[in-house]
């Protein structure tokens, strides 16, 4: 089926199954690997994307009900303040191990952000438990998230 | 008697002429060099690891796997160091597999055993030297100058009158033409500017903002996916398939068998996935039936009660364990561990008219899978060209002795050859948890001697698979019967204890095994440190105190466990039911000391605080050396707490992360690292913050008030 | 004491409903393979029982934990990844339960779905009941989302989510009697005057087992 969407502020339109997950649309038909397969069950977060603003799982999430929709990916992830910050903290601390969990780490960090201005870290571990780092970089994480926080409210942040 | 050698050991008595031979190459064949980089004719390629070219690039391959550990930032920062350029003015790029990269100790190309800072420092200090010795050459003689008077500093080479300068870039054709010195000396420490500070990563941005390339990322034009169903016990073998309905499946562009199994190869992966999903096969256990973890685990303990093969024997162990005023017995547990990294595998195989093939995977072991693939196809290596990408994580899995994900990739494009597409074979987390190769389950049987305060008698029975039997590691790590691997971290454990014996039950069961972070010490510096927590407990004497008394030859170790143990306030009481637990262990040439602070909320562990000290030697990039540490010890606590591999009727229990838990951020703790300052014997540091973290855990669970969890994961013990 | 105390009020309550039920069972459909009916402390064909016992399935009572935590499974363990019900019993910001959960069923995902997926409120919080509060929540207004006896009756007859327990896609058991036979004891037990049950019986399905 054609299923039309907005994908980071573009209008795009697919040919494709409409059970297909979102995942292998973005990944394969689009050509956008910046979003991760992990678990294939959204038990790992690293296929993390927002739908209107949501951060969802696309490796369960059938492409049919993006339909009408705006989606954001890792690749319009600094189209924004909120994610432009959550990217340079990210990088300012070198978070990263491995790297294949980060984008969808960064991406709901990019939704927590939106929602809650300042994180304390209760609301981190709530936000972010979702996401999945083998690589064990969530001290990293934590720190990112409050120092993208800071660099929103115009702080420092070190 | 002394202990015996480990793996290390072993691999660099009888490999260090390949590691000669790989200087020989890197630094006189400068041909052989020049083709590893495209186009690069009149560029400035003075070995296989730099290339210079006119318009100033300089390209970097890394001959070190990239796999979260920061390898290719601290290679970079070696090179760069002697060359005199910024890291971030070169362009770092996975070597491809050849031999002129193979590891300088293991004497083929592979990541691992926590060893790729340590063994290749020189060697790529001294491709830099070599390279500026070069340049500065060139330069001296367009100017007609001693190269005395010329001095290499920020990508260009300047005439110390301050006359001129060159960039490197405008001297890469003369430098090109330029011998190659034969002995360029090194910087002394003290001249470092470079190597020793913290330094940004080189892939952070491209990782963060998803532009990195990871082995499933790779894409060809054409390309199919495949997937393979495999047998559900190991061992097992394929009985029947109907395939009807999954050659039905839109998207199916056929299904083939394979020695693995059934692949289904389409268009994408939903297709492939869709695929397997509706084949309908049946399989023949075959002795996979015998696995259930309850039953290995009664056998493995009823084994620990017999001798093993002795791997060390120090005095009398049984003469005084039988003298001894009072005995201790426990018997330690770990299970089956699958590494699960993140990125699950995949391998890209594009076979060619002439025989040969392209494959592009993530693997730890170039050195390992590029002649296995080479010899399936019954061609010379030099037909099969071999890349690799970024790995999504590794922990071991990738350095697979059988090159199993690799040669089944291959297998999958031969059986599907007339489809004359690329194949990308791909695994799910499903495929992953149950395909095997798991760190092997342990049983450790301890019984120590108390006598007069002290511990006067030890010893350490390891039952469990052997992860080296059958590779083609056999003839350097298993010797007279013991696997190395099996014993490292029991049988050079390195408390002052008179009577010490340490044994071996090896267990031949049809689990695929290999090393998973930190190899055998995963297991024994569990069973090792936890029972001395025991003798420090029957004695009455304070944890770290003891081990100070009985580690007074070990000065590395004395160390960290003095610096862990102030930084974590070891002598001072802990916040209110809160307890407080250490461990300490060398391994890979590295010295690690963990306090970790836990509590126990309603029955479940609740670890808050870890505190960590590494003694590594010289450190390249102390950031990372923070972070590797940090990641190790949350990367051990999830085995502590929740995951492992267990087997009911033949089959994996687990099959995807509800099952098979690891630490999320709400129950990652604060990870405090503290790194000695140290002139001593460089180390290795990735695997090094492994092994404490479970024992001290387990001892910090029981000074809390619980019970002395002797069996991993603690799981619901605590309830 | 050793017996617990019922007033005779409750008695006559219990045998005229317990009537009321097996009128009920005996109009619905004779072939609809049946559990055997169990409860601990109370006579098995208590017309509230079989209220209680949907009620006590893990479908239904996993979302209705009386924390903050749904639990998963049909061992009820703890949602995975720390999962909260947040300010309005959807989640918490990143985390919400739309970031996984979609109208329908992923079931080569094995992930649930329903329209509207999200946690029963605080205030409808089932865990810990027994029998007796159980009814007792679900007549009280104050815990019941503010429901009249019919819209309690509606909403377990039409809700997408309340269905769910019924179509919970592949890996999950279904709740293990009809739908209609459940609304149908629902509504006998309304129309007998929604009399709760004396305290100490706590009705499931695994005791049928």
């Amino acid at each position: 089926m054609r299923i039309e969407f907005t994908l980071n502020g573009e209008a795009r339109a697919v040919e494709v199954a409409g059970t297909t997950p979102l995942l292998w649309v973005l990944r394969e038909s689009l050509e956008l690997s910046g979003t991760k397969f992990g678990c294939g069950r959204a038990l790992c977060g690293a296929c993390t994307v927002h739908v209107d603003g949501t951060a969802v799982r696309a490796c369960s999430y059938p492409v049919r009900y993006v339909a009408g929709k705006q989606v954001r990916t890792i690749e319009g992830l600094e189209r924004d303040a909120v994610g432009r910050a959550v990217v340079g903290a990210w990088i300012d601390l070198d978070v990263v191990q491995c790297g294949w969990c980060q984008p969808g780490q960064c991406m709901a960090a990019a939704a927590l952000l939106s929602a809650d201005a300042s994180p304390d870290d209760a609301t981190i571990d709530g936000a972010m438990s979702g996401n999945l780092c083998r690589c064990g970089t969530y001290p990293r994480i934590r720190a990112a998230i409050h120092r993208a926080a800071a660099t929103l409210r115009g702080e420092d942040g070190r | 008697m002394s202990a015996p050698s480990t793996r290390r050991d072993f691999l660099a008595g009888s490999l260090l002429s390949g590691g000669g031979l790989v200087l020989g190459l890197a630094f006189g064949d400068r041909a052989r060099a020049a083709s590893f980089f495209p186009g690069a004719a009149v560029d400035f390629v003075p070995h296989a690891f730099l290339r210079v070219a006119p318009d100033g690039t300089i390209t970097f391959l890394a001959k070190h796997d990239e796999m979260g550990q920061g390898i290719h930032t601290g290679l970079a920062m070696t090179v760069c160091e002697e060359l005199e350029v910024d890291v971030d003015a070169i362009r770092v790029v996975p070597a491809p597999a050849d031999p002129a990269f193979a590891h300088s100790t293991y004497g083929i190309q592979v990541t691992g055993g926590s060893t790729s800072t340590w063994t290749s420092f020189d060697q790529v200090r001294g491709a830099g030297a070599t390279a500026r010795a070069m340049l500065v050459a060139a330069a001296a003689e367009r100017w007609g100058v001693d190269v005395a008077a010329c001095e290499a500093r920020d990508g260009a080479v300047h005439r110390t009158d301050g006359s001129g300068s060159a960039t490197y870039g405008e001297l890469a054709e003369a430098a090109a033409r330029q011998p190659v010195p034969a002995d360029v000396p090194l910087k002394d420490r003290a001249q470092f500017t470079r190597i020793g500070k913290p330094t940004p990563r080189i892939d952070s941005a491209s990782k963060v903002r998803g532009t990195a390339v990871f082995s499933l990322d790779q894409r060809v034009s054409g390309m199919l996916t495949a997937m393979v169903a495999r047998s559900p016990y190991f061992g097992g073998a394929l009985k029947s398939v109907d395939d009807a309905a999954a050659k039905a499946v839109p998207g199916v562009k056929a299904v083939v068998r394979v020695p693995s199994g059934v692949a289904v190869v389409a268009d994408g992966f939903w297709a492939a996935f869709a695929g397997r999903e509706a084949l309908v096969t049946e399989w023949e256990p075959g002795e996979g039936t015998r696995m259930d973890t309850e039953r290995l685990r009664a056998e493995f303990v009823e084994k620990s009660r017999s001798p093993g093969l002795p791997a060390r024997s120090d005095g009398d162990p049984e003469g005084a364990l039988a003298r001894a005023g009072r005995t201790l017995e426990a018997v330690y547990e770990v299970p089956y561990q699958a590494h699960a990294p993140m990125e699950p595998l995949s391998c890209m195989v594009t076979l060619r008219d002439d025989g040969g093939a392209e494959v592009v995977t993530g693997s730890q072991m170039l050195g390992g899978d590029h002649p296995a693939v080479a010899g399936r196809l019954g061609v010379d290596p030099s037909k099969v060209t071999f890349r690799n990408s970024y790995l999504g994580g590794g922990f071991g899995r990738r350095a697979n002795p059988g090159s199993d994900f690799t040669l089944e990739a291959v297998e999958v494009a031969l059986a599907a050859r007339s489809l004359g597409a690329p194949i990308k074979t791909v695994w799910t987390r499903e495929d992953d948890l149950r395909g095997g190769w798991y760190r092997p389950m342990f049983v450790d049987a301890m019984a120590a001697g108390l006598d007069g305060g002290e511990v006067v008698a030890w010893r350490h029975r390891v039952v469990g698979q052997s992860i080296i039997e059958g590779t083609p590691f056999a003839p350097l790590l298993i010797q007279n019967g013991i696997d190395a691997t099996s014993v490292e971290g029991a049988a050079d454990m390195p408390y002052a204890i008179p009577n010490l014996g340490v044994e071996l039950h090896t267990v031949a069961l049809p689990v695929p095994v290999q090393w998973w972070r930190s190899v055998g010490h995963s297991n024994t510096a569990f069973a090792k440190e936890s029972f001395l927590d025991e003798c420090a407990e029957a004695l009455g004497r304070d944890p770290c105190e003891l081990r100070r008394a009985l580690l007074a030859d070990h000065p590395r170790l004395l160390r960290v466990l003095n610096l862990a143990a102030e930084k974590a306030g070891w002598d001072t009481p802990p916040p209110a039911g809160v307890g407080r637990g250490v461990a300490v262990h060398e391994s890979f040439k590295g010295f690690a000391a963990h306090v970790v602070e836990a509590s126990i909320e309603d029955g479940r562990p609740r670890v808050r605080r870890i505190v960590c000290a590494i003694d590594c030697g010289p450190v390249v990039n102390p950031d990372q050396v923070e972070s590797q540490l940090q990641g190790a010890a949350i990367f051990a606590l999830s085995a502590t707490l929740g995951s492992q591999i267990t087997f009911r009727d033949g089959r994996v229990v687990e099959s995807n992360f509800h099952d098979f838990q690891v630490v999320r951020m709400h129950e990652a703790p604060v990870v405090e690292v503290h790194i000695v300052d140290s002139t001593d014997e460089m180390g290795g540091i990735g695997e090094v913050g492994v092994p404490g973290i479970a024992p001290a855990v387990c001892s910090a669970l029981r000074a809390a008030g619980g019970p002395r969890v002797r069996r991993l994961p603690v799981g619901n013990q605590l309830a | 004491m050793k017996f617990p105390v019922r007033t005779p009020a409750a008695l006559v309550g219990t045998g005229v409903l317990a009537l009321l039920a097996g009128l009920a069972a005996c109009a619905s459909d004779a072939e609809a393979p049946r559990p055997v009916a169990a409860t601990e402390g109370a006579p098995s064909d208590a017309p509230f029982a079989a209220v209680a016992r949907v009620l006590r399935h893990p479908r239904c009572l996993n979302c209705h934990p009386s924390g903050d935590a749904p639990r998963v499974g049909d061992d009820r363990r703890p949602h995975e990844m720390n999962v909260a019900r947040g300010p309005d019993g959807h989640g918490v910001p990143a985390m919400r339960c739309a970031s996984c959960h979609l109208p329908e069923n992923q079931d080569l995902a094995r992930v649930p779905g329903a329209p509207n997926w999200h946690l029963a409120p605080r205030s409808m919080g089932w865990e810990g009941l027994d029998d007796h509060g159980l009814a007792e929540a679900l007549k009280d207004e104050a815990r019941n989302g503010g429901r009249t006896m019919a819209e309690v009756l509606h909403h377990m007859e039409q809700d997408p989510l309340v269905l769910w327990g019924w179509d919970p896609g592949a890996g999950r058991e279904a709740i293990p009697v009809p739908h209609a036979e459940f609304v149908a004891a629902l509504r006998t037990w309304i129309d007998g005057g929604a009399v709760s049950p004396p305290p100490g019986t706590t009705s499931t399905f695994e005791e049928a087992r």
